[in-house]
């Protein structure tokens, strides 16, 4: 089937992008892995219908984009956490032990995560993309001079946080 | 080189390492193939459906044949078969209608 072909030439040529820009825009490898899996079902059922109007990678990030934020209100929505949870249980009890919580990430990875949420989204994927600014832009759907003005903003900020730690 | 300098520098390095070129992990690609193959809609509760609404209106029409003694004229096949075919092409049709959708 003619669609089934162009399905599986879009999946391996938009796999990874859609990838990085859901991971990008929700922090979370796990949750990235299962957006972007979700973006792909949402493609192949709308593939029969793009008809060319806009480019084939401007409408795909754009499905990626809703769909991140479809999975980030969930997320929102869905925040209750019980106590019965073993991540809940164990941050509790390292809470009342007085012990830190384990450190997974550089730290320079963790201060990103501490950007607001329009400035990490644009460092992660700036340096996921190898640093184009073009691709940024596309993908994130904004003006080149925003992505700039963004990620500028962003390293003077990722900057001083590195001193004052280190100071 | 000052602090600012130093840790403009330290970030690049740390981040490109971390994530330059950073992939969908391995399987990624079979796992949207088994979501997308489980997404495919079926056509066969269409198919059972026509059939059942078939056999009814068959069984409806045998029993007005039997009952009303004026529809046995000669153009009783017609009447069966217009009974049986309405709703056999309604079914048909939107069945072919969901699995577009």
């Amino acid at each position: 089937m003619a669609s089934d072909q162009q399905f599986e030439a879009v999946l391996a040529e938009y796999q990874h992008k859609v990838f990085r820009l859901c991971y990008a825009m929700l922090g979370d490898r796990a949750a990235a892995e299962e957006t972007a899996q979700e973006v792909f079902v949402r493609i192949w059922k709308a593939l029969p219908g793009y008809r060319g109007e806009s480019s084939m990678s401007t409408w795909i990030y754009a499905i990626a984009r809703n769909a991140c934020l479809t999975a980030m209100k969930r997320r929102t929505a869905g925040r209750a956490v019980s106590l019965e949870d073993p991540g809940v249980r164990a941050a509790a009890e390292r809470r009342a032990s007085g012990l830190p919580a384990p450190d997974r990430r550089p730290d320079v990875l963790r201060l990103v995560g501490e950007l607001p949420e329009n400035y990490r989204q644009v460092v992660l994927l700036y340096h996921m993309e190898e640093r184009s600014y073009e691709d940024v832009a596309a993908m994130l759907d904004l003006p080149l001079g925003t992505v700039k003005t963004w990620l500028h903003r962003a390293r003077q900020q990722l900057a001083a946080a590195l001193v004052e730690k280190q100071s | 080189m000052n602090d600012d300098e130093r840790a403009l520098r330290m970030i690049d390095q740390e981040l490109d390492a971390a994530l330059a070129g950073l992939s969908a992990p391995p399987g990624f690609a079979a796992a949207v193939r088994r979501r997308v193959a489980a997404s495919r809609v079926s056509p066969l509760p269409e198919i059972l459906d026509s059939i059942g609404w078939a056999a009814v209106l068959t069984i409806v029409s045998l029993l007005l044949l039997w009952f009303v003694p004026m529809l046995r004229g000669p153009w009783w096949p017609v009447f069966a078969g217009g009974i049986v075919m309405m709703p056999a092409l309604f079914y048909g049709w939107r069945s072919i209608r969901a699995i577009a959708e």
